[in-house]
This record gives structure tokens, C-alpha cells and sequence, in this order.
């Protein structure tokens, strides 16, 4: 079995490189590298298993449809410019202050849902714009941005990541508070650091950026600026904290409320036409990642079938303990690409009881771990919050380059989680209930 | 430019004529039924709704198969299918309805405790539609479900799922995992509604014994073993003492007090009903097992598993070489269907014994076929043949 | 009443993807970015997707 199940990998991985290079879309290269392994490992031409595929992750793709709407139709009333305005002008000298609110900022929504790509989607825009008027270079915002996106994902009260390993291994999901906002809040340090320091000598004067900034639109005030995030915190709050009073609402249906009542924010509220072309705009905007989501439940679904996801998971787990310590920065990272979530599942959980076995405090581990794969969420082949920071920061760049743009915080952040994974006994002090 | 428009047009034909594929086949698994043959002491067939209107209509709503002796003593509910991902259960389940005896006292059976989930199958998982067992008579088909509500009967997940009532915070999907949502609520989600349900019968019918069947990865310590809660434990322990003596290894565990929405905890909270609930070891759900492959299923032999047992990580006896021996003297390669089958049958019967001896005014005389006849003889040798059984205890699920 | 505001959610869920499965059939067909042909192909299956889920066969 060792030896088919190699086989079959080799030939997915050349297939994805090969489709990747020459179609230059990995959306479809995944579902060919899908379509090549299933006839590989003799599935023949399996339709259920690629239909099926399709929908693992339909509801996340939903989510980044319904949070786009929400946001460009925000924007689309004007009230975007008249925050980004708003904030230029009172921060403008205070550049430490702003860059902690516009990190604390993007950690919010990402916190809430678990998800670091909503936290773009809902205020990338907004601090990238910003950090542009401010002088930053792409580079440094694209950075600022995916690390506090990653960050937002990992931060309490929802890690998806922690919350499936302790659901995996039956172990309640309490505890984390303490032992993720401690190094949430140096890694945050850092960047603010990393970005604060770096030089901004296009930077121009407070007067020419505000005269450059577009004029809010007649009768933009802050009722109407506030009340559609106002709404989405609430929603969120509610569910988390009245949740037996209220039906199930989901991200997505929250996402357009908060957007209908945008649109009803807006002078134009009944010019449908308008509205429907942001969102035809929208659709065309989010495609990518929409089909990346798609098209990733796709090949992993060939992979488990093939039996090339458990060739990956037992060769990690079997792996001398040195080993694993050593490559975790590279597995980790890497199973969080092709997996998105389902690597929490499929290495956190193994590794999670590896730890207990050895006597090490799994609280720890699984926070750790949680620093570690959201690393992965701008490596192919789904690159989801990678390409989204690209998007939205509109970097130019490569993507090679914007990985090297994000390098020296990544690690950082790689480091600390590596540190935890280490030494999970001694940092037990931060598990708190 | 109309050539594109063409083309377009062809893709979209051609992706929808993939949509309708792999759309048959699930519209295929979601209506498949499962046969079983009941045996002579059962009474009356009815569904979970009587307990919960709102589920009629639903797939939510299940059957309850009743074997009622008619002489007073202790009553008994069997949960097959909480997870239909792990389908054992409910091939155990029938085997008790298609076998039972009912000398005094009374038994509750529901094989497939969400019949939602297990019409589909489990995303990113690539599991077969259905495995069969073979009989005498021919092979009997069953289905491979998901782990939970198929998101056609309950949608949409919240971002967060917070149990009810403790209000402990668990992954979103679980608010779809019936093992999560005890003791339920009578307005809540589909699955929180199927729990309350089946906790109503509980304490409507005044069930004194409880048993949920499970199967787990071999790499979850909590495999080839009891889950009791804590009015259960002396029972789980005695009967998982006998049992490793006797014939085969079966381990004991405390229901954990802080780990909210699970039957053991829940049902045991919430009722007076003695709690229990085992794990047979399938490492079809392993996070490391190959090929997904109905053999898989039905022989639970493969080879990244073996290398997980070999490097000591796997909680109970796995060898798919040479096997290991139990104390009847049964070698058992890999984790064979029987084997896991065998293991839930005698795991009841040994918690009833010891109910029994505890609890003499709760008295409950069943017998069914147990792990050392499903060892000899085979599972399939315990279903029996619909075409030939009269037709008013034949059932389709 | 609860059960009765989940049913309507439930029901405005398959309204939303009905609508998402239109607005990925417009943009099949004439869209800004991304025209080349292998992107009509993801159009396709993705559009599939919706589809499938609207009807209610998984």
C-alpha cells in the first residue's frame, strides 16, 4: 500500500505542478490533479466522489460571497471613505496609536467568526487604504494584513483550529483565553514594529491626502457610517451570547442583512439597478477564491479517497519526535494549504494525542499548533487569505514576492508557535479557566 | 465571439451532465432503505415524533421498535446510528432486533438515531455509498453515513455552536452531531429537537438502562471500551472486568463531567436512566488509514493503521499480520465486522447482567445471539431472509 | 416559534444560493476579469454546485 500510495501522490504532485504552470489557474489545476489521482489509484472517472468534493466547503464560499456584498455595498454608499477620512485626519500624527486600533481592527471580526479571511474582507479594505494614504509601502501593508488576519483567526473566542482538535480528541474547549491572547499580543507587537519602523518617504502631507480623498457624499453622517457594523456586531453577539432566544442565523445570512440595511443607509436605497451591479462586480471579484474553496474540497477529496491524505498523516505522525519539531513549520503550515481546516483534523488531532501519550499538556499543544497552521494559509495550492491580502492591498508584485514581503513576521509568528510546541509544560502557567 | 458562447454553453453542459452523475447517485443513497426482519417478541413499531410532534415529517423522525414481554421488570433503549459514519452500530442493532428474546421487561431499539445523516455521505471523507454483509440467504446492503445531519435537513451552521443549556462553546458543525446536542431543546435545530425527543421517551417510558454504540478511530484513547456515566460506573466496571476475562478486551471510562452535549453525560444528567456507551474499534475513520474502500469497512485491515499500532499509537490490540488472540481463543486479524458487531452485542448483555444483579427489581431477562456465536457463525448468519419471513416483520429503514 | 424562524431561514438559504447561482451564470457569460477559457470551465462546475444545492440533491 506504501508503495501504490507514493506513486499516487508523485503523480498528483506532478499533475498539479504541471496544470498549474500551464493553465495558470489553480482552481482547475486542482481538479484535474483530482481527476488524474482518482484514475491513478483506479477509481476510474469517480463523479459522486468529485460532485461531493464540491460541497465541503460550499458554506465557507458562501461566506466569502456574502461578506464581499456586504462590504462593497458599504463602501458603495460612501461611508467607507468617510471612515478612512475620519481616521487620517485625527491619527495622522499619532502613527504608534493607529497602527494599534487598525490592528485591533482587523483582529475583531476574525475573532469573532474564526475565520482571518472574513476580517479582510470586512476591514482590509478599509486599513489597507489607510496605510496607503499613511506612506506604508504595499510590501509592509500587505504584511500588516495577512499577519493580523492570521492572527484575528487564532484569536479567542473562536479558533477553529483549537476548537476542532479539542472536539476531535473529546476534550472541552476551555482554557484557550490566556494562552493565545499572551502570544497574539507579542506577535502583534512585532508586526506593529516591523511596520511602524519601516520608512515612509512618499508620504504626503495631511492636507494633500485629505483634498485627495473623495468628499463623503451630502448627508453622510455617523449614524449612517456606524450603524451597518453596528448591526454585525450585535448579530454576532447575540448569537454568541443569546443564542437560546434567537434562531440560527450563519454567517451568510448576517452578512446581507448587515448589507440590506447598508443599501437602506443610502440616498439611492431603491435604485435596485445599482445594487445589482455591485454585486454582479462582487461575484466577479470573490470568483477566485470562491472557486479555489470549491476546487480544494475537491482534491482533497481524491486525496482521502486515494488514501494519499492518510500517506501524508501517518508519515508525519510516525516521525522521529526531533523530527517533528523540526518539520511542524513546514508540515503544518503546508497540510493548512491544501486542507484549509481539515488540517487541524487530520495533524492536529494525531499530534494532539501523540502529546498526551508523552505526558505533555495538549491545552498548550493545541493553541500552539493553532499559531502554526494558520502559516499555511498563504501557501498553494489554496493560498485562500494569501491571495485575498493580494486583492485587496492591490499588490503588484509577484506572488513570490509578497511571500517574501511577509516573511520576517511570518516567522516570527512560526517561531512562537514552534516555542509552545516545545515547551507545553512549562507554559501550562497559561492555561487559565 | 459566438464560438466562446459556444463554448460556454458546452462546459456548462458538460458540468451539469457531472452534476447529474454524482446527483443520482446521492439521490440514490438518500432513498436506499435497509431490510430488517424483527424477530417473534417484537410488539409494535412507532416513531420518534409521537415524542416530539415537530418532527413528523421530518428526517429527523425515526422508528422505535418496541419488544414489550408483557411481565413487568427493567426496560432497555438501544441507540444504533448516532453516527451513521460509523455503521456498525447499526448492523449491531438489527442483529438484536432481528434476535431478541423478551422474557420480562421491555426494549427499545432505534437503529438509526439520526436517519438524516445517514443519507449522505461524509464530506472530505470520500467514504463508500454501502457496505453488505453476507448471509446465508445472499449479501444484505447497508448504508455509510456522515457523522452529521445532512445540511439539506438543517441549515445553516452558526459560526459558533453553543450547547444547550450549559452554553459551552463547540465547533460549528457539531451543532449537527447528535452525540453534541443532548439532552436537546424542544424548539431548537433539527438535531437538537431529535435529542429531545429521544431524551422524552427516556423519561416518559422510565428507561433504566441506556446504551449509545459508537465506534472509534483506534487512535482515540477512548476505543474498545465503555463511556459510563457516573450512576453507571459500577456496572461498566464490573461488566468490562468480566468481559476482558471472559472475551474480549474492553476497557472503562468516567463520562467526563465538563464535556457537555454527549449522551453518556446528558442522558445520565437529565434522566434516571443508567448511561452507557461503547466504542469498537474502526479503522476505516482513522485519520491515517489509506484507501477508502468498502473491504475497509468490513475487514478493517490497513496497513497505515498497522504502522500507527506498531509505533504505539493506537489505544487497543490491532494486528492485521498476525492478529491477536482472544480469550476464546478467536484470532482476530485487522478489526473484522463480526468482531466489532460481537463486541456490542456481549457489551450489552454483560451491563444488563450486572443491572440485573445490582438492580434485582430492575430485572431485565433478553437474550440475543452474543460475541462468541457472531465469532462462530458470522453476523450474516443472524439476519434473516425477508423474502422468505412473513411480510408484517419485515422493515425498511 | 423558533422551529417556525428556523424553517424560514432554512428556506431563504436556498433563495441566497438560488441568487448566487444566477449572478454565476450572468458572469459566465460576460464578465471583467478573468475571461480566459479555463475560467469558464470553473464558471461551469461551480455554477453546478449551486445548482445542485437549490434543488436540494445534496
Amino acid at each position: 500500500m506504501y508503495l501504490q500510495t507514493t506513486i499516487i501522490a508523485i503523480v498528483m504532485v506532478a499533475t498539479f505542478a504541471l496544470a498549474s504552470w500551464k493553465l495558470k489557474s489553480p482552481e482547475i489545476s486542482m481538479v484535474i490533479t483530482a481527476i488524474v489521482g482518482a484514475l491513478v489509484g483506479g477509481f476510474g472517472f469517480p463523479s459522486r466522489l468529485l460532485v461531493e468534493g464540491m460541497f465541503t466547503y460550499f458554506d465557507v464560499g458562501l461566506i466569502f460571497l456574502t461578506a464581499s456584498i456586504f462590504i462593497n455595498i458599504y463602501s458603495e454608499t460612501g461611508a467607507m471613505n468617510a471612515l478612512v477620512r475620519w481616521i487620517v485626519k485625527q491619527f495622522y500624527d499619532k502613527k504608534w496609536l493607529m497602527l494599534i486600533l487598525l490592528g485591533i481592527l482587523l483582529i475583531i471580526p476574525g475573532a469573532l467568526t474564526g475565520a482571518g479571511s472574513v476580517s479582510i474582507f470586512v476591514v482590509g479594505g478599509l486599513v489597507s487604504s489607510v496605510m496607503n494614504y499613511m506612506g506604508f509601502s504595499k510590501k509592509r501593508i500587505a504584511a500588516f494584513i495577512y499577519l493580523f488576519a492570521m492572527l484575528a483567526a487564532v484569536a479567542p473566542p473562536i479558533n477553529l483550529w483549537a476548537m476542532l482538535m479539542a472536539a476531535q480528541a473529546n476534550m472541552p474547549y476551555v482554557g484557550f483565553g490566556v494562552v493565545l491572547i499572551v502570544p497574539i499580543i507579542i506577535i502583534a507587537a512585532f508586526t506593529i514594529l516591523y511596520t511602524g519602523l519601516s520608512k515612509t518617504p512618499g508620504r504626503k502631507t495631511k492636507t494633500e491626502i485629505l483634498e485627495e480623498l473623495p468628499q463623503p457624499p451630502a448627508g453622510m453622517n455617523w449614524f449612517k457610517i456606524l450603524v451597518p457594523f453596528g448591526v454585525l456586531l450585535v448579530l454576532i453577539l447575540l448569537m454568541q451570547y443569546a443564542t437560546f432566544y434567537i434562531p440560527v442565523l450563519g454567517l451568510p445570512l448576517t452578512f446581507m442583512i448587515c448589507a440590506f440595511i447598508s443599501m437602506g443607509m443610502d440616498k439611492d436605497r431603491w435604485k435596485v439597478k445599482k445594487w445589482y451591479n455591485v454585486m454582479v462586480k462582487t461575484v466577479d471579484q470573490v470568483f477566485p477564491l470562491l472557486g479555489t474553496v470549491i476546487s480544494v474540497g475537491v482534491l482533497v477529496n481524491i486525496m482521502t479517497a486515494t488514501g494519499v491524505k492518510g500517506l501524508l498523516a501517518i508519515t508525519f505522525i510516525t516521525l522521529p519526535m526531533a523530527f517533528i519539531y523540526i518539520t511542524a513549520l513546514i508540515f503544518a503550515p503546508f497540510a493548512q494549504g491544501s486542507l484549509s481546516y481539515g488540517s487541524a483534523i487530520i495533524l492536529g488531532t494525531p499530534i494532539i494525542f501523540l502529546f498526551n501519550s508523552m505526558g505533555l499538556n495538549v491545552t498548550v499543544t493545541a493553541a500552539a499548533l493553532s499559531f502554526l497552521f494558520p502559516l499555511g494559509d498563504c501557501l498553494p495550492p489554496s493560498r485562500i487569505v494569501g491571495r485575498l491580502t493580494i486583492e485587496t492591498v492591490g499588490y503588484e508584485g509577484s506572488y513570490m514576492s509578497f511571500l517574501k514581503a511577509i516573511a520576517i513576521p511570518w516567522l516570527f509568528m512560526g517561531a512562537i508557535g514552534l516555542l509552545m510546541l516545545l515547551f507545553p509544560n512549562q507554559l501550562r502557567f497559561l492555561v487559565v479557566y | 465571439m459566438k464560438n466562446s458562447v459556444y463554448l460556454k454553453i458546452l462546459f456548462l453542459v458538460l458540468s451539469g451532465i457531472l452534476g447529474i452523475l454524482g446527483g443520482i447517485e446521492f439521490v440514490e443513497l438518500r432513498n436506499y432503505k435497509e431490510t430488517v426482519v424483527v424477530s417473534e417478541d417484537f410488539t409494535e413499531m412507532i416513531m420518534l415524533s409521537e415524542y416530539l410532534p415537530s418532527l413528523k415529517g421530518t428526517w429527523g423522525d425515526t422508528p422505535i421498535y418496541i419488544y414489550d414481554s408483557g411481565v413487568p421488570g427493567g426496560s432497555m433503549l438501544i441507540l444504533g446510528g448516532t453516527h451513521p459514519y460509523e455503521p456498525i452500530t447499526t448492523v449491531a442493532a438489527y442483529v438484536v432486533m432481528e434476535n431478541i428474546k423478551v422474557e420480562s421487561g421491555k426494549v427499545y431499539v432505534i437503529p438509526h438515531a439520526n436517519m438524516s445523516a445517514s443519507t449522505l455521505g461524509m464530506l472530505g471523507n470520500a467514504y463508500p455509498k454501502y457496505f453488505s454483509v453476507e448471509t446465508p440467504w445472499g449479501s444484505q446492503k447497508y448504508r455509510i453515513g456522515d457523522r452529521g445531519t445532512n445540511p439539506l435537513d438543517q441549515w445553516p451552521d452558526p459560526y459558533t455552536y453553543i450547547h444547550y443549556p450549559s452554553g459551552q462553546n463547540l465547533a460549528y458543525q457539531d451543532i449537527r452531531n447528535l452525540n453534541r446536542t443532548f439532552p436537546g431543546r424542544a424548539n431548537g435545530t433539527l438535531t437538537e429537537r431529535i435529542s429531545f425527543a429521544i431524551m422524552e421517551l427516556i423519561r416518559n417510558e422510565d428507561i433504566d438502562i441506556f446504551f449509545d454504540y459508537h465506534e472509534a478511530s483506534l487512535m482515540y484513547p477512548v476505543v474498545s471500551t465503555y463511556v459510563a456515566h457516573d450512576d453507571a460506573m459500577d456496572i461498566g466496571m464490573m461488566a468490562a472486568m468480566m468481559l476482558s476475562a471472559t472475551q474480549f478486551p474492553m476497557k472503562i471510562e468516567a463520562s467526563p463531567k465538563n464535556l457537555k452535549g454527549l449522551t453518556h453525560r446528558e442522558v445520565g444528567d437529565f434522566s434516571d436512566a443508567l448511561a452507557l456507551l461503547m466504542e469498537t474499534p474502526e479503522p476505516f475513520i482513522d485519520r491515517v488509514a489509506g484507501r477508502m474502500t468498502e473491504e475497509l469497512m468490513v475487514d478493517g485491515i490497513d496497513e497505515f493503521v498497522q504502522t500507527a499500532a506498531e509505533k504505539g499509537l493506537v489505544y487497543c490490540d490491532y494486528d492485521i499480520k498476525e492478529g491477536f488472540t482472544d480469550p476464546l481463543g478467536n484470532v482476530i486479524i485487522g478489526a473484522p465486522l463480526d468482531y466489532r458487531v460481537g463486541r456490542h452485542l456481549s457489551g450489552t448483555l454483560e451491563a444488563v447482567n450486572w443491572m440485573n444483579m445490582f438492580f434485582p427489581e430492575k430485572a431485565l431477562v433478553v437474550s440475543f445471539p452474543g460475541y462468541a456465536e457472531v465469532m462462530e457463525n458470522g453476523t450474516g448468519y443472524y439476519l434473516h431472509d425477508p423474502s422468505k419471513a412473513d411480510p408484517s416483520r419485515v422493515f425498511k429503514n | 416559534m423558533l422551529v417556525f424562524f428556523d424553517t424560514i431561514i432554512y428556506y431563504l438559504y436556498f433563495i441566497m444560493t438560488a441568487f448566487f447561482a444566477f449572478l454565476l451564470l450572468r458572469n459566465l457569460f460576460k464578465r471583467e476579469k478573468r475571461k480566459a477559457l479555463v475560467y469558464d470551465i470553473v464558471y461551469s462546475y461551480v455554477i453546478i454546485t449551486f445548482i445542485l444545492r437549490v434543488i436540494g440533491i445534496k
